[in-house]
């Protein structure tokens, strides 16, 4: 009986208002990851602490528009703000004075922040009590044609934001003086410097857009999931798997990456419900199934940065 | 004579000056103080993990962001079997390290073609899908008893000595537990297998050449430093006298902060696993009670420290304290020098 519930669980409506569902966090991963990938390619750094900045950022929009009760424009303001502060402190004065030192010290340099900013939420904002969304849509949706399938405004929003977002950040990147610094100092730091590229305020950039996509990604995921400090801290691992799926590089594959992501995750949900913690196994398997894939391909990603 | 002593100090045994000495302290200091037995234990099961650490991160270059995941294996694993399988503890424990090892060898796999980073990713998984999964859902009921998890696991007797209810003796099992594997993790790095893990941190490249078995060594690294968070798990499981095991201490954000403690005392030294246990026990009873800062603040000043010192004092802890020594007894070695050869000339 209960077999056939769950099976029955599996409904065109299900799978389809699931797969919604996951896409618009899927989307979200995806800046977050994005911003990761965009931060190492410049300057060379896994920054395990993405998921703690959003986090961070996304509070400070909680505190200005649900504790003070601002707009929520306000808010998101905030946070654009405090990401972007996170990003140039962490860059200016954690690892940039570890020029030439292994990568492990400054991965653990981004867990120190990790484990620093975290602390500092779960002190200010506390880690298990619930925190009121902060909302740009209204909740409200409409239905698919024929279907009995509710697309929220939201997600909708979500998707079109993330889209925009990613093709900004490709003009930035193709268009721009500072976006082709940008990939001039990816490709190699000591040829930009002799070009003339300001390699020190090139990297100090590229590490507050990174963190200011990692704000957006954040303040934009509170409608959808029970926000705590852990939780938000945790979406590193989502961008992390995203930014594997795009090899650490490329920055196409990687907003794929992220929105597959999100529906993987997303629909061993039908069959077992909200069973606590089947989505981050979802995870952890494409984590897995990816590096042992690509493993020799990541290898010369990383040893080219 | 002096030069004999500047000698000696200098020495790679001059380690043994400290350990002996350390030792005495850890045998006396459980009697001295009852009422702190249980804590000062607790020190021993930190030092094993930071020690885990120590053969992965120190000797190997290799970052792992898991550790408290191998020790939680360790606890369940170990009190599962004492709890509900009624094998003794002396049995389950080494079952225990065993489960955890190959926990560690499987997570290595991934790392074997690759370091750094990926391994540094695929660790930070593991301890998150453990975290949220693996030892809280009903669907690994057989390991972790969940939800109401293993309760009941009995400390043993040796030749007629009870440990059940006797603090004292369970605070020697776990000083003798922490002492075996200090000396373990010393042999290995003073033999064959800790210079090619050197050599391994060092290039990868060169070793290869050279003909070193690098998936051989990275493994067993991966799996001694597993063992050894697991035997500290083990130890956890009969760390009440409920024998009670809950998944709360192996947190993801424990093992990040195992990690930063880990390089905060300074990794590449074995002995900064005594100060890394003190410090994970200590620090927390020194800010609270001594310097009355909130219980809250004292993960933030660890972490605030951790990144400080990686700036300021990349060898950490130990390590600048060894270079101090050092660069004192460098100082004084060219005075004590001729004078000393100007006694023997004389």
């Amino acid at each position: 009986m209960h077999e056939a519930l769950a099976l029955g669980n599996f409904t065109v409506g299900n799978i389809l208002s699931y797969t919604a569902a996951g896409i618009a966090t899927g989307c979200l991963y995806a800046l977050a990851a994005l911003g990761l990938v965009f931060i190492f390619r410049v300057s060379g750094v896994l920054n395990f602490g993405q998921g703690a900045v959003g986090m961070f950022a996304t509070f400070c929009a909680y505190q200005v528009s649900i504790q003070w009760g601002a707009p929520a424009v306000l808010g998101v303001l905030a946070a654009l703000v405090v990401g972007a502060a996170l990003g140039y402190v962490i860059e200016r004065f954690t690892i940039r004075p570890l020029e030439g030192k292994p990568t492990v010290a400054k991965v653990i340099v981004t867990v120190g922040w990790l484990l620093a900013l975290q602390q500092v939420a779960g002190i200010i904002w506390g880690n298990n009590a619930y925190h009121q969304a902060v909302r740009l849509v209204s909740k409200a949706g409409f239905n698919l044609p024929g279907i009995d399938v509710v697309i929220g405004y939201d997600q909708l929003a979500v998707i079109i934001i993330t889209v925009v977002l990613a093709l900004g950040l490709a003009a930035l990147l193709r268009y721009t003086t500072i976006g082709l610094q940008m990939r001039a100092v990816a490709d190699s730091p000591s040829t930009g410097k002799l070009w003339g590229v300001r390699v020190n305020r090139i990297t100090s950039l590229s590490w507050m857009t990174g963190s200011v996509m990692a704000a957006i990604a954040g303040v934009l995921i509170t409608p959808f999931i029970n926000f705590t400090p852990t939780a938000l801290t945790i979406i590193v691992i989502h961008a992390l798997a995203a930014a594997l799926i795009g090899n650490l590089v490329s920055l196409p594959l990687t907003l794929v990456g992220g929105i597959v992501l999100g529906v993987v995750e997303n629909l061993p949900r039908i069959p077992f419900g909200s069973v606590g913690g089947i989505d981050s196994a979802a995870v952890f398997i494409v984590i897995l199934v990816v590096l042992l894939a690509r493993a020799k391909r990541l290898a010369s990603a990383v040893r080219t940065v | 004579m002096r030069r004999g002593m500047s000698l000696l100090l200098g020495s790679p045994r001059a380690v043994w000056l400290l350990a002996i000495p350390a030792l005495a302290v850890g045998i006396v200091l459980g009697p001295l103080f009852p009422q702190q037995q249980l804590t000062l234990t607790d020190v021993f099961i930190a030092g094993l993990l930071v020690l885990s650490l120590v053969v992965l991160t120190g000797f190997t270059g290799q970052i792992s962001l898991c550790q408290a995941t191998f020790q939680g294996l360790g606890a369940f694993v170990a009190g599962n079997l004492v709890a509900y399988h009624g094998l003794s503890w002396w049995v389950a424990a080494p079952v225990a390290i065993a489960a955890a090892a190959l926990l560690g060898v499987l997570v290595g796999l991934p790392a074997l073609r690759l370091r750094g980073l990926q391994l540094a990713i695929v660790t930070l998984a593991v301890a998150v899908v453990f975290d949220n999964y693996v030892f809280y859902t009903p669907h690994f009921r057989w390991l972790t008893h969940a939800p109401e998890f293993v309760a009941g696991a009995r400390r043993p007797t040796l030749l007629g000595l009870e440990f059940q209810n006797r603090p004292l003796r369970f605070y020697y099992l776990a000083l003798a537990v922490f002492v075996l594997a200090l000396l373990v993790v010393r042999n290995v790095r003073r033999g064959k297998t800790g210079r090619v893990l050197r050599a391994l941190r060092d290039s990868e490249v060169a070793s290869s050449v050279n003909g070193l078995d690098l998936t051989r060594y990275k493994l067993l690294a991966f799996g001694l430093s597993a063992a050894i968070a697991g035997a500290s798990g083990a130890l956890l499981a009969i760390r009440f006298d409920a024998g009670s095991v809950s998944p709360s201490p192996f947190d993801f954000v424990h093992s990040l902060n195992i990690t930063a403690i880990a390089v905060l005392v300074g990794v590449n030294f074995i002995p900064a696993a005594v100060i890394g246990g003190i410090l994970d026990r200590y620090f927390q009873v020194l800010a609270t009670d001594v310097l009355h800062i909130a219980f809250d603040w004292v993960p933030l000043i660890l972490a605030a420290a951790l990144i400080a010192q990686i700036v300021l004092a990349p060898e950490g802890l130990w390590g600048a304290l060894r270079h101090t020594y050092y660069s004192l007894l460098a100082r004084g070695a060219p005075k004590i020098l001729p004078a000393g050869s100007g006694a023997e000339g004389g």
